[in-house]
């Protein structure tokens, strides 16, 4: 029986990801809405994926509720999510890898499902680094470096350098509004010692700052869920505060200004993008 | 006893991370430096600043207003050793050398003596410390003070005497620098609610301490006019910020909704909250300072980089006491880029300077909690690689900041200036008329330094464009100074090119064919500088 505010989410993430699919970014002459139409499916596909995982996890409800939100909601997986978009299939079909061995305890289908991965991103993401590039030596002090541009909050809040893989300049991976649950998130991932999220983080952020052409990589995207599950977590610390009136009133103000912030990216994003990316459409029709 | 033995020996390295070779490192003094110096002087030998101001309050500067605190701080070594470096450096080294004595009592306050001799150690070896503390900044000495204020504040949550001597000393801080105006309100706004049940018990103390702490501050928020150098460096008159929010109000016809989403003030909002977790921000701790050479050195964190683990660990671990320490330490922490925060650029290593204390104290805490609860066996080895690679850190720091840096940021500390007035001061009379290039930026300041030229004569007419037969050029991005005068500088620049007896100190791109080169002056890369010469016609 699917739960009814999943069922919210989904509706409204497939909003998100379907709405003026065609003309939200707009596409030029050499595009193709079929690519653009995958690429919602398996984002709209990530979303209840990732409920079931978080689910299996933590086995709280609410944790699995509000990552799958958190994650419908994130500016990147929105913009990936609209757009012919690599990383988008790829984090799918590992998310669906995860859930299956999670949920079946055949090693051998364990096994076969772990193999599929390389060539997952094969198939699917030719264009990862190491696929591309062969094996890439990077200094440690420029890996530790790019690490650190990762890490920054003008990375993480206020710009996307994608912006030729159809990534919007001045908006990051999170809302601003997401930064107070964010930063809870990450003391409850440390306090709970939730070491397979955080490795799975560290390998988004290690292939993600080694990639030759950072920070123009989106490896980094497939650890959205993860950073999805941390605002998630620090969504749902903050509930335990709640039978204090002035913890209710704090969250209310965060909940307000998070409907601000994420109204006013809609905003930008169904009016004004478009007319930013009008003269580089030659340029970026691959993704669009 | 052991405590103060260590104590004494961090001094005496921070004394000396300092004092060695501070006439070098930076390579010579900056605008800021000279014109604090010169102003000293001034108060010294006439009672007022370089304008005839008797005993400022603010001190004009560059259309910008220094406070005094620093300035009148620095007057008696200018007794001592006249207009010098080591006159202009010495206070500030002093003052760096106190806050690791001071951030010592404090943290000894707050934790324990092994806390407080691992942050004391910290601050005398970090480069974000050792930077400001080479050279006459008064940012310096406003943590210094700040640092002792709260030394007070927290000793007076157990014993209420010393309250009024912390809020006397915060009022003080203001008057150094101009950050501490933010941070202490601020701070003040949570301390006492924070601890209302330690402070409570001595109201009609704490009303007092208010009272005189506040009458002390006025004449500071009175006497600050609205046109200092805020009014240029604040992001709400940089029209940048929300010109593109205003191209959007027009294409959405400047509806409601346009209203509501491009808001300027929230646009304003957004930018301040941007520069102000970008204070917090990795790259800007520990790899490349701010990117203003004066502030750093380049590839060089403010932090070292093997801290930050202790830092996070710290940060981590105080977040469990909930303890006075962490309410104070959080407070700092927090309130102090807010200021750095206003202005533009940002993050700002000089203006977050009080940001660095409480980042240090986390690590020493992470690094002391650490240590103790690691497993004896490998307690050894582990503290001997932790030695190893603090101890490559800071050599690598001061390998960077002795061989390479004065080098690589001459030009950005002035040099050349010392040298040119030299050359200047024994050929004065030789010539009718001296030129010196405006292109360095504000060479009279200079000029009045190394001339040493006296107070109560540049007193009576202050002029940027001219001291006696002296005549300085301007930038050209520089053509708002009301001390100079624009139109009778542009006659005189051709009378002085076409005058067989003038001296002219040039940069390499403003000569022209007919000059004949008498001297070179060099920067630290080897490049020229300045031209001195003269006119053939």
């Amino acid at each position: 029986m699917l739960d009814w505010r999943l069922g919210l989410v989904i509706i409204f993430g497939a909003i998100l990801r379907f709405w003026r699919l065609g003309l939200i970014p707009p596409m030029s002459t050499q595009s193709y809405l079929t690519p653009r139409f995958t690429s919602s499916i398996y984002s709209l596909g990530s979303i209840i994926l990732l409920y079931y995982i978080c689910k299996k996890i933590f086995r709280v409800e609410k944790i699995a509720q509000l990552s799958s939100f958190i994650f419908a909601i994130l500016p990147w997986t929105i913009e990936q999510g609209r757009i012919s978009s690599e990383p988008t299939n790829v984090l799918f079909w590992m998310l669906l890898i995860l859930f299956i061995n999670m949920t079946y305890k055949n090693r051998i289908l364990n096994l076969v499902s772990i193999l599929f991965i390389p060539l997952l991103f094969y198939f699917i993401h030719p264009n990862f680094w190491i696929l591309k590039n062969g094996f890439y030596l990077i200094t440690v002090d420029s890996l530790l470096k790019n690490i650190f541009v990762i890490l920054t909050p003008d990375f993480l809040f206020f710009k996307n350098d994608t912006f030729w893989w159809g990534g919007i300049r001045d908006v990051g991976v999170l809302h601003l509004s997401l930064l107070p649950f964010f930063i809870l998130g990450i003391y409850q991932l440390i306090v709970k010692e939730e070491i397979k999220a955080i490795i799975w983080f560290g390998i988004c952020l290690f292939f993600y700052a080694s990639n030759p052409l950072f920070p123009e990589g989106r490896e980094f995207f497939l650890a959205t869920p993860i950073i999805a599950l941390i605002v998630a977590l620090g969504i749902y610390q903050l509930f335990y505060y709640l039978y204090s009136r002035n913890w209710q009133l704090v969250l209310l103000i965060f909940l307000l200004i998070l409907v601000y912030d994420f109204a006013s990216f809609l905003h930008y994003y169904a009016v004004h993008y478009q007319l930013e990316v009008q003269g580089y459409l030659s340029r970026i029709h691959g993704v669009f | 006893m052991r405590a103060n033995f260590f104590l004494v020996l961090v001094l005496i390295l921070a004394f000396f991370f300092r004092f060695y070779r501070f006439d070098l490192v930076p390579p010579s003094l900056y605008w800021d430096e000279v014109a604090i110096g010169y102003n000293a002087w001034s108060v010294l030998t006439t009672g007022a600043d370089e304008y005839g101001h008797k005993l400022p309050l603010l001190f004009e500067s560059f259309q910008d207003f220094k406070l005094p605190g620093f300035v009148y701080s620095i007057v008696p070594f200018i007794k001592i050793w006249g207009l010098s470096k080591i006159a202009v450096r010495l206070p500030s080294i002093i003052f760096g050398v106190l806050s690791v004595l001071f951030l010592f009592l404090l943290v000894s306050q707050l934790f324990n003596k092994k806390v407080a001799i691992l942050s004391s150690l910290l601050l005398a070896t970090t480069p974000w410390a050792i930077q400001f503390s080479r050279a006459g900044f008064e940012v310096n000495a406003g943590v210094t003070i700040t640092i002792l204020s709260l030394y007070f504040l927290v000793k007076s949550l157990t014993r209420q005497k010393w309250l009024t001597m912390g809020i006397i000393l915060s009022a003080i801080s203001l008057y150094f620098y101009y950050t501490n105006r933010i941070l202490i309100p601020l701070f003040f706004l949570c301390f006492v609610p924070f601890f209302w049940r330690n402070l409570r018990q001595s109201k009609t103390e704490l009303a007092v301490s208010l009272f005189l702490g506040t009458l002390l501050c006025l004449p500071l928020y009175f006497l600050t006019p609205s046109y200092s150098r805020f009014s240029y460096v604040s992001i709400f008159n940089d029209p940048n910020i929300i010109s593109q929010a205003a191209e959007f109000r027009k294409f959405d016809n400047n509806s409601l909704l346009a209203r509501f989403f491009h808001n300027r003030y929230l646009v304003y909002g957004k930018e301040l909250f941007k520069n102000y977790l970008l204070h917090y921000s990795s790259m800007f701790l520990f790899f490349g300072a701010d990117g203003n050479p004066r502030h750093g050195i380049a590839g060089v964190g403010l932090l070292h980089l093997w801290q930050l683990p202790f830092l996070v660990f710290g940060i981590y671990k105080l977040l469990a006491r909930k303890d006075k320490a962490l309410k104070v330490l959080i407070l700092w922490a927090l309130f102090a880029p807010v200021a750095s925060s206003v202005a533009e650029p940002s993050p700002h290593a000089l203006r977050a300077l009080l940001l660095m204390p409480p980042l240090l104290v986390f690590t020493a805490y992470g690094l002391s909690v650490f240590i103790e609860n690691i497993n004896y066996s490998i307690k050894v080895v582990t503290s001997i690689t932790l030695t190893i690679v603090a101890f490559y850190a800071m050599i690598y720091y001061f390998h960077q900041l002795f061989v390479h840096y004065p080098r690589q940021s001459s030009r950005d500390w002035a040099y050349g200036y010392k040298e040119v007035f030299m050359f200047v001061k024994n050929r004065r009379t030789d010539y009718n008329n001296i030129f010196i290039t405006g292109k360095y930026w504000r060479p009279y300041i200079f000029a009045l330094f190394y001339l040493q030229y006296p107070a109560d004569k540049y007193q009576r007419k202050p002029l940027h464009n001219r001291i006696d037969n002296i005549y300085f050029g301007h930038a050209d991005y520089d053509t708002s100074d009301p001390y100079y005068d624009y139109q009778s500088m542009q006659k005189m620049e051709d009378k002085i090119r076409n005058s067989s007896k003038s001296l002219l100190v040039i940069s390499p791109t403003e000569r022209v064919a007919e000059d004949n080169v008498i001297r070179t002056i060099i920067d630290l890369q080897g490049e020229p500088l300045f031209l001195i010469v003269t006119t053939r016609s």
